[in-house]
C-alpha cells in the first residue's frame, strides 16, 4: 500500500489539451474518486497513473517514488476495467492468477492466493469456469479478484460498475467500500456517477475540461462547492442558484425579496455586482408565517420519491427545488411559507462562478 | 361461449392449419433446391471418380454415368508411380511430395506472419499504421500475372530460382496480404481493454499474443489456413513459372501428365491423377470446413 502524488501533470494530443496542470496528493489508505462529465479527462488521468499512456509533462509518484518512465507492471498497481477485460480463453482461476504467473510466483503459492481472494469475493465455486459462462456481476467480481490477488500499492478502477444493472451496482458499491475498509488499500476510482463518488470516496476530485474544479472530502465538495459547476454537478437534485445583488448588507432578488447574507461569507468582502445564492434543496424547509428568512412561495409540482418529496417552487419568479421529508402537507398549486437556512447557504460570483 | 367467439375460434384453427401447410411447403421447396444443386455440383466428382475406376475400353463405350463393371484402382497406381510426365516416368509421387514441401511451410509462415501483422496493426498502434495496412491490403488486389517478372528477377538475385524454397517465398509474400487482412479484421473486434489488462498484469508483447490472443483466434486461424492451403495447393501459375523439372508441384505435373500422350488419351489415368490432386484440399475442407464458415462470420455476431 502506498500514497500517490500527481504533480503538475499535463497531457496534450497535438493542440488539444486533455489535462491541464493537474495536482493531487492522497495518503495511504485513501479512496480517491475522480468524477466529472464525459470528456473531462478523468479516464486519461487514470491511464497515465497506470502507465498505459504517457503524460506530456509533470510527474506521478507512487509511495514517494517517481514512476514516470516505468512500465505498468513495474508500478505495483492493479486495475479494474469498465469492460472487465477478462481473458476469454482462461478459467477464472487462471484469470486471477495470470499476473502472479507473469511475475514468476511459484504455482503452489499462486493457488493459495487465488483461493484466498476467491473466498474473499465469494467466487470459489466459479474458479473453473470460463468468463463466457459468468453473469455480469460475477465477471465484475473476477475482475476485482484479479486486482486484489496482487496486493499492489495502488488500485485503479475505471468506471467498474457502469455496466451493471441498478440494483447490482448499489450492492457492488457497498461491497467495494467494505473491501476498502477491511483491506485499507489505496484506491483511485473513476466514475461519472456523483452518487458513487459521494458514497465511496474519502477524497473527491471533481474534474471538467481537463482541470480539477475542486479536490476535497465528500462533505467539502457537497457543502462548500468551490464553484457553480461543482455545486450543480454534485448532488441530485442539484443546488439551486438564485440571482441576487447586495444592498444595505442584505441580498435582494430581482423581485424584491430580501435575504440575509450567508453566515459563512464575509459581508465586507462583497463588492457588489451580480451574485448567485446557492441553496441545496434540503436547506429549504417549511416555516411559520413571519419567521426570519422565510418566504411565501407557490408550490408548482410535488414529486414524491418515497422517503422525500421533491417540491418545485416559484421563489420570486425563480424556479427552485426543495427536498422535504415525506408526509409534509404540501399541495400542488397552493402557497406556503418556506425558510431558507442562511447558516448553510453559499454565494457565488455570477460572472466567474467562483464561491465567495 | 357466444356465437361470435365460436366463429373466431374456428377461423383461428383454420388459419393455424393453413400456416402449418404453408411451412411444410416452404420446407419441401428449400430441400428440393438444395438437393438439385448438390447433385449439380457433385456430378463432375461422381463421373471423375467412376471414370478413374474404369478400364479404357469401358470408357470408350461412352456411358459416362454408368457404374464400372470391374472397378479397379489400377489407374491410381499407375499415375502414382509409373506414369510419364514429360520425359520422366516415375509417376506423380515426387510431385505430391513437392507440393507438400511447398504448401506446409508456406501456409505456416504466411499464417503466422499474418497473425503477427494483425496483432501489431490493431493492438500496438503506431504512426501511419493505417496507411501501412492500406498498402498491405492493396497487395491482395494485385493479379498473379503482374508480379511474375519482378518475382522471377528477385528469386534470381536470391539464388532461389527454380527451387521449392523460392516457391514458398513467393506464396508467403503473396499470401501475407490476405492473412494480414483476416487477422487484422478479427483482432480489431477484440477489446483493447484486454490488452491493457495484460499489460498491467505484466505480460509483454509475445506473452500477450501467445497466451491471450491466440487461444481465442482459432476460428480465424482456420479460415487463414484453409484459404492459404487451397490457394497454394491449387496454384498453377507460380509453380509453372518458378520451378522446373523435378521441383514442379503437383498441379504442374498434372497438366504435363495430361498433355503427355502417346496414342490414345488415357482418361482413367487423367481422372485418377486429378483425384489425387484434389484429395488434400477436400480433406482440409471436410475437417476444418465448419470452422471456416464460423470464422468468416466471427465478429459479425456477438458470442
Amino acid at each position: 500500500m502506498g500514497n500517490l502524488a500527481v504533480q503538475d501533470l499535463t497531457k496534450s494530443y497535438g493542440s488539444v489539451h486533455v489535462l491541464k496542470h493537474i495536482n493531487l496528493a492522497i495518503d495511504e489508505g485513501d479512496f480517491l474518486v475522480l468524477v466529472g462529465p464525459s470528456g473531462c479527462g478523468k479516464s486519461t488521468l487514470l491511464s497515465i497513473i497506470a502507465g498505459l499512456e504517457q503524460q506530456t509533462s509533470g510527474s506521478i509518484l507512487i509511495s514517494g517514488k517517481v514512476v514516470d518512465t516505468l512500465e505498468p507492471k513495474e508500478r505495483d498497481i492493479a486495475m479494474v476495467f469498465q469492460s472487465y477485460a477478462l481473458y476469454p480463453a482462461m478459467t477464472v482461476a487462471d484469470n486471477i492468477g495470470f499476473a502472479l504467473e507473469m511475475s514468476g510466483v511459484p504455482k503452489p503459492e499462486r493457488l493459495v492466493r487465488i483461493q484466498k481472494v476467491a473466498e474473499l469475493l465469494q467466487i470459489e465455486h466459479l474458479l473453473q469456469r470460463k468468463p463466457g459462462q459468468l453473469s455480469g456481476g460475477q465477471r465484475q467480481r473476477v475482475a476485482m479478484g484479479r486486482a486484489l490477488v496482487r496486493e499492489p500499492k495502488l488500485f485503479l478502477f475505471d468506471e467498474p460498475l457502469s455496466n451493471l444493472d441498478a440494483k447490482l451496482r448499489v450492492e457492488m458499491r457497498t461491497e467495494i467500500k467494505k473491501l476498502h475498509t477491511r483491506l485499507q488499500t489505496t484506491i483511485v476510482y473513476v466514475t461519472h456517477d456523483q452518487i458513487e463518488a459521494m458514497t465511496m470516496a474519502t477524497r473527491i476530485a471533481v474534474m471538467k475540461d481537463g482541470l480539477i474544479q475542486q479536490f476535497g472530502t465528500p462533505s467539502d465538495i457537497y457543502d462548500r462547492p468551490a464553484n457553480t459547476f461543482v455545486a450543480t454537478f454534485m448532488g441530485s437534485p442539484p443546488m439551486n442558484l438564485v440571482p441576487v445583488t447586495v444592498e444595505d448588507g442584505q441580498l435582494i432578488m430581482a423581485s424584491g425579496e430580501r435575504l440575509s447574507i450567508p453566515v459563512g461569507v464575509n459581508a465586507a468582502a462583497i463588492t457588489g455586482g451580480k451574485l448567485l445564492l446557492g441553496l441545496r434543496p434540503e436547506w429549504i424547509a417549511l416555516a411559520d408565517q413571519g419567521a426570519k428568512d422565510s418566504f411565501r412561495m407557490e408550490i408548482e409540482v410535488v414529486e414524491p420519491t418515497g422517503p422525500d418529496l421533491y417540491v418545485n417552487l416559484n421563489f420570486g419568479g425563480q424556479a427552485i427545488i426543495a427536498r422535504l421529508p415525506a408526509g409534509e402537507s404540501v399541495k400542488q398549486g397552493e402557497y406556503a411559507q418556506f425558510l431558507i437556512d442562511s447558516s448553510k447557504t453559499m454565494l457565488f460570483d455570477a460572472d466567474t462562478g467562483m464561491a465567495l | 361461449m357466444t356465437n361470435a367467439n365460436v366463429v373466431t375460434a374456428n377461423l383461428d384453427a383454420r388459419a393455424t392449419k393453413s400456416r402449418q401447410r404453408q411451412r411444410i411447403a416452404n420446407r419441401v421447396l428449400v430441400y428440393a433446391v438444395l438437393v438439385f444443386f448438390a447433385i449439380l455440383f457433385l456430378a463432375p466428382v461422381y463421373t471423375m471418380f467412376l471414370t478413374a475406376l474404369k478400364t479404357m475400353p469401358e470408357i470408350q463405350q461412352g456411358n459416362l454415368f454408368a457404374l464400372p463393371q470391374n472397378p479397379s484402382f489400377q489407374a491410381f497406381g499407375h499415375v502414382w508411380s509409373e506414369a510419364c510426365i514429360s520425359v520422366r516416368c516415375t509417376g506423380l509421387r515426387g510431385n505430391v511430395l513437392n507440393s507438400f514441401l511447398m504448401v506446409i511451410p508456406a501456409v505456416l509462415i504466411s499464417v503466422s506472419l499474418g497473425a503477427l501483422n494483425g496483432y501489431v496493426l490493431t493492438k500496438w498502434r503506431f504512426k501511419y499504421d493505417n496507411l501501412i495496412f492500406g498498402i498491405i491490403l492493396f497487395g491482395s488486389f494485385i493479379p498473379f500475372q503482374i508480379v511474375l517478372i519482378p518475382m522471377a528477377f528477385t528469386l534470381g538475385k536470391l539464388h532461389l530460382a527454380g527451387s521449392i524454397s523460392g516457391l514458398v517465398l513467393v506464396h508467403v509474400v503473396y499470401g501475407l496480404a490476405f492473412t494480414t487482412l483476416f487477422f487484422r479484421n478479427y483482432f480489431v473486434t477484440v477489446p483493447d481493454d484486454i490488452i491493457k489488462a495484460a499489460k498491467v498484469d505484466g505480460a509483454g508483447f509475445w506473452m500477450t499474443f501467445y497466451r491471450i490472443l491466440l487461444p481465442i483466434s482459432w476460428p480465424i486461424i482456420m479460415v487463414a489456413v484453409i484459404w492459404q492451403f487451397t490457394g497454394i495447393w491449387n496454384d498453377f501459375l507460380f509453380g509453372v513459372a518458378f520451378t522446373g523439372g523435378e521441383n514442379q508441384p503437383l498441379t504442374v505435373a498434372l497438366n504435363n501428365l495430361v498433355n503427355t500422350t502417346t496414342g490414345t488419351k488415357a482418361y482413367n489415368q487423367d481422372m485418377a491423377a486429378a483425384m489425387i490432386a484434389a484429395i488434400p484440399t477436400l480433406v482440409v475442407y471436410v475437417f476444418a470446413g465448419k470452422f471456416f464458415v464460423r470464422g468468416l462470420m466471427a465478429g459479425s455476431v456477438k458470442g
